[in-house]
């Protein structure tokens, strides 16, 4: 084997994969790779945390006693115990419940924020690696603007600008996730543009929107995959850390970036507060990531696990 | 002695300057014509003595041989400069408002100095006793344009540098005027924004004094056996205000429903960690002689609050945005408890914490709110804390108050010049406005200051100045 | 080579440009301005008016932006509407502070990430692969404002070891300085020690089933001048970019950690003057934020290239 063709590159793995698909059409490639992700325990151990944190999330009211908001000021900064498994915070409100609620928004910006953003960027992506040109050279340029910024300063930029409420935090994480999802999708799509059924299918007439969705999409799924699971787990470290900078979601509803910061205001008097709420963020970014990791191995062939 | 403050100093002009680190240091090097005494009274200072000879003419006689720190001798010429510097509309002093009563100043010689008042104003004597109103030299003023960045006056302590964010340093005055003061070689001021830095650093002993304690860290620096607490009430209120130019806020029950519905002494206990006093009067402090106690909202009310919406035709409630500054960690904490007290009565509360910048703008110029709050400092004079906030043509009546009778005794209660004329005027004025409630308080704060236990001879003042710096020395 | 560079650099100009030009207009589209921050509540519309036009903030924004753009290409940075201080200034001393407090998170997260990488990577499949690999992947899903939060809970609250928070040049007291520096360092090198040890893992991982290290070993090569004289050296310049990488990463968690940490660097201060609406020093601070990423990414490019020519030379003669 030659070292030059044996790259890092995901894009020349993925094609291995569709190339290997072309050649044994009875097995698809959506099987294959269920069927990998499946042998990797770990990554089913994040698939299985992340459903139970969709349905804890969904099943809130069901789940908890108290309501997130409710205060009991006579009950301040009490430890964990069994009236209140997570304790109290400074105006005796229930911390379980609270940490549950707050996943509710931090799922949902990172389902919408990853949407959009995915969306976005694919549109990009598709369009520049397919069409090039200037429109190629404009868009790349304006992507490399956006790199250019440390991710976290420019959501907060964008959330300065805006205003401060949950939907422009889908926002803002929504536009700085976008040039990833660009930038993947476009190096995929200038791979597969190149390849010989590409050609073929507009020699026979194809037109150009049914190419690139039958044909150029479906090959860069597999990184927009895996892509969309790791922005995910960064759109809820996003949240978070806008939340915990107090730009995020507003008082007084719970957001775990929210509860850490207040918690670290009153380490000395409610130490379990940042600690329980931090966990949750690690929790949830964790069983992402190792389905993540999961995923990349699973749809590619050759893999050095 | 290094003190430990919580905000940057940026201007040190004391006639230009508002906010209060600046005062700290202005306070050091600069001095005004009388004083206030840890007891809250007035006392002379640059002024030796003062006599006022009717309520329009006030005489003063400066002392003699004091020197400012370029070495010239402070004169009556100096006094009416700084007098005049402070008073000019467009001199762009935050304070000039305050001495539009003076109409005139005179200098017969040069140790006296005479102020013609056009109308009789009582406040007078407390402004010159404040910070903000001290007596600079005019030809420092004239040669730097202003006095930002350089700092020449009379005060115990001259300047040395100005570092941002790093340090402001003053040096002792060796020929200042009250003689074998100040005891101190200098102060070093140093900005720790943060309140667990200022706190770790008093306790490793990094700084001699941290300023601004926060409430939670009381308890637990209060056990700590190198370092004293000091302090006592301030006049540091929070306080909940309405758009009254909208409704259902013109409504004066829907006001006082929401008035009633506040629990004052849970905020205290929840925000400020008991180390307050619910306001459920009026907001002047119980260290001033117009203090009214008719504790009107002596608990929360949830019934007398349900049914005078009710009786104002919003027995179903409505829903409402409060707004709060974003950097003060107790308007948000406040709005929360807010927000879940008016609930069950149907109000429906959206709690918008705004950047600072934004929110003065929405406060005072596009009144762009339907709730707010804000904190509030007062100076010692009742007129200050009441005459602006309430009057109708008020400058930061910003929730639109307009109560002719009330307007009525506050322009009284500035021209009478006895405090026992006054007060009965203010305790009215306060019970009118507590009832009417454009505005619901929630309580003083309590400051304190951390001091290592060796430091000596100062005295905590209500007022927030720092000037009895003059009277330290550390016994080490 | 020398074309290569001035090509990159080049090419980063307009992209610069474009940076300035987004941060501006995100900038105008935040409501209030340093007026008011700096006046207060204690003053008047004439003196807000008479300030902004001291400042030129009445100007028309093409105008404003035109302003600036040129005082930059004079090497004018402006001045602080906030302190008046110079902006040049302001960047100087608290670039210094990053500097260093990035360099001491990229050398605990070298120091950490690379060996456990390693023995990783020659362990393959074992217990200890399992438990670093796992370890980095929680590392990596700890968010840095959390461990920050949970070593000062840890070692300022219960302990007292260190302090929670502050700076102190470390030409005034070294000794305090690495105190206060440790914490904010550990917290920025948390989640980089785990990207770069799993990096250096499956990098060493592939280079180790390459042909060329199939033949050294065939050759007879004790294991140990396989793995370091030939494998490791192949997989270095890959882990290095890698580590450049996450330098310029870094300067974003910079922005986190100076802010729970109290640290005066150029996070904080592109922070504050966000919230101050000092715009001259926004400008500036982003403007050196992506300055710093172009040069980082070059550099790393560079790198890259350089050694791909040796790799190319080591393959056409192998057993060197």
């Amino acid at each position: 084997m030659n070292p030059e063709t044996a790259t890092h590159s995901t894009t020349e793995r993925t094609l291995h994969t569709a190339n290997e698909v072309i050649l044994r059409p009875e097995r698809s490639l959506t099987a294959l790779a269920v069927s990998r992700l499946v042998k990797n325990r770990l990554a089913v151990l994040g698939l299985v945390i992340l459903c139970a944190l969709i349905v804890a999330a969904t099943m809130a009211p069901l789940l908890t006693r108290y309501s997130p908001t409710a205060m009991d000021t006579s009950n301040r900064f009490q430890p964990p115990s069994l009236e209140h498994l997570m304790g109290t915070d400074q105006f005796g409100r229930d911390l379980l419940s609270r940490i549950v609620y707050a996943g509710r928004v931090s799922l949902t910006v990172g389902i919408i924020s990853v949407g959009v953003a995915g969306l976005l960027g694919t549109i990009i992506g598709l369009t520049s690696a397919y069409y090039g040109g200037w429109w190629d050279l404009l868009v790349s340029r304006l992507m490399d603007v956006l790199f250019a910024f440390p991710p976290v300063l420019l959501a907060i930029a964008i959330m300065a600008a805006l205003g401060q409420n949950i939907t422009n935090v889908m926002i803002a994480i929504g536009i700085v996730n976008t040039p990833i999802f660009a930038r993947v999708v476009r190096a995929t799509a200038m791979g597969v543009s190149g390849r010989l059924f590409v050609e073929a299918a507009q020699a026979l007439g194809a037109s150009n929107r049914r190419i690139i969705l039958k044909h150029v999409f479906p090959n860069c799924l597999p990184p927009l995959i895996v892509q969309t699971t790791v922005a995910f787990a960064w759109a809820v470290i996003a949240e978070a850390a806008l939340s915990f900078l107090g730009l995020g979601t507003r008082p007084p509803t719970p957001s775990w970036g929210r509860i850490l910061d207040e918690g670290r205001n009153v380490m000395e008097y409610a130490p379990w507060q940042p600690v329980f709420a931090g966990l949750a963020i690690m929790i949830t970014v964790f069983s992402l990531n190792v389905l993540g990791d999961g995923l990349r191995d699973a749809l590619d062939p050759e893999s050095t696990r | 002695m290094k003190v430990a403050i919580q905000a940057d100093v940026v201007g040190l002009d004391p006639h230009l300057e508002g906010s209060y680190s600046s005062m700290l240091v202005i306070e050091q090097v600069y001095e005004t014509l009388l004083l206030y005494t840890p007891e809250m009274e007035i006392v002379p200072l640059l002024a030796e003595s003062y006599d006022i000879k009717d309520p329009l003419t006030y005489e003063f006689k400066l002392q003699q041989g004091v020197t400012f720190h370029n070495g010239r001798e402070m004169t009556s010429a100096d006094v009416k400069y700084s007098l005049d510097r402070i008073r000019d509309p467009d001199g762009g002093s935050p304070r000039s408002q305050y001495l539009t009563a003076i109409d005139s100043i005179d200098t017969p010689d040069d140790y006296t100095v005479v102020i013609h008042l056009s109308e009789p104003f009582a406040p007078l004597l407390s402004y010159l006793a404040s910070p903000g109103f001290n007596i600079v030299p005019q030809e420092v003023v004239e040669e730097h344009g202003d006095l930002v960045r350089t700092m020449v006056g009379t005060g115990p302590f001259m300047f040395v540098e100005q570092i941002p964010n790093t340090r402001i340093v003053v040096e002792r005055n060796p020929d200042y005027w009250q003689e074998g003061k100040p005891y101190l070689d200098g102060i070093e001021f140093i900005p720790m924004p943060e309140d667990r830095a200022r706190t770790d650093n008093i306790v490793t002993g990094n700084v001699d004094y941290a300023d601004q304690i926060p409430q939670k860290d009381i308890d637990i620096l209060k056990d700590n056996p190198d370092i004293r607490l000091e302090g006592g009430l301030s006049s540091l209120h929070d306080f909940l205000f309405f758009n009254l130019r909208q409704p259902p806020f013109d409504n004066v029950k829907v006001r006082q429903a929401i008035a009633w519905a506040l629990d004052r002494e849970a905020m205290t206990q929840t925000i400020l960690y008991g180390h307050g006093q619910a306001i459920t009067c009026g907001k002047i402090w119980p260290y001033s002689w117009a203090y009214d106690d008719c504790n009107y909202y002596d608990k929360q009310d949830l019934d007398k609050a349900t049914q005078l919406l009710e009786e104002a035709g919003y027995g179903d409630g409505f829903s409402v945005v409060l707004k709060c500054g974003a950097p003060y960690k107790a308007q948000i904490d406040a709005a929360q408890m807010i927000k879940e007290w008016l609930a069950p009565l149907g109000i429906e509360v959206e709690v918008v914490p705004v950047e600072w910048s934004t929110y003065l703008e929405d406060l005072t110029v596009t009144y762009n709110f339907e709730m707010a709050i804000v904190g509030w400092m007062g100076m010692t004079d009742p007129d200050e804390w009441v005459y602006n906030h309430y009057h109708s043509d008020g400058q930061w009546n910003m929730w639109a108050y307009s109560n002719p009778r009330v307007d009525e005794l506050l322009e009284e209660a500035r021209t009478l010049v006895t405090e026992d004329e006054r007060a009965p005027l203010y305790a009215e004025i306060q019970e009118i406005i507590a009832e009417e409630a454009p505005v619901a308080y929630f309580f003083w704060y309590e400051q304190y200051e951390a001091v290592a236990d060796y430091v000596k001879g100062y005295a905590h003042m209500p007022n927030q100045t720092k000037i009895t710096f003059m009277d330290t020395w550390l016994d080490k | 080579m020398i074309r290569y560079v001035a090509y990159r650099l080049l090419l980063a100009v307009p992209v610069l440009f474009g940076i300035s030009l987004v941060v501006f207009l995100l900038i105008q589209m935040i409501p209030g301005d340093v007026v008011s921050a700096l006046l207060g509540m204690r003053t008047s519309p004439e003196a807000a008016a008479a300030l902004r036009r001291m400042f030129g903030l009445d100007q028309p924004l093409p105008v404003q932006y035109a302003r600036w753009a040129g005082a930059i290409l004079r090497g004018d940075l402006g001045h602080s509407l906030r302190t008046g201080l110079p902006v040049s200034y302001l960047l100087a001393s608290r670039l210094v502070v990053t500097a260093e407090l990035a360099g001491l998170g990229v050398l605990l997260a070298v120091l950490f990430g690379m060996p456990l990488g390693v023995i990783a990577a020659l362990r393959q499949n074992t217990t200890t692969d399992y438990l670093a690999t796992s370890g980095a992947l929680v590392g990596l899903s700890m968010p840095d404002f959390w461990l920050g939060t949970l070593l000062v809970l840890v070692f300022s609250i219960r302990l007292r070891w260190l302090p929670p928070t502050g700076y102190v040049p470390f030409s005034v007291d070294p000794l305090q300085n690495l105190k206060l520096m440790l914490m904010p360092a550990v917290t920025l090198a948390g989640g980089s020690a785990s990207y770069i040890m799993r990096m250096t893992r499956s990098l060493l991982l592939e280079v180790l089933s390459k042909d060329y290290v199939r033949t050294a070993r065939g050759k007879g090569l004790p294991e140990r001048t396989v793995v370091y004289a030939h494998a490791f050296r192949n997989a270095l310049v890959p882990i290095l970019s890698v580590v450049g990488q996450q330098l310029g990463y870094l300067m974003g968690g910079v922005v986190i950690v100076e802010a729970i940490f109290a640290v005066p660097g150029i996070g904080r201060t592109a922070l504050e003057s966000i919230y101050n609406r000092d715009y001259p020093v926004v400008m500036g601070v982003v403007l050196l934020i992506a300055l710093i990423y172009v040069v980082i990414n070059l550099v790393v490019d560079l790198l890259a290239a350089i050694v791909d020519v040796r790799i190319r030379e080591q393959i056409a003669s192998p057993g060197r």
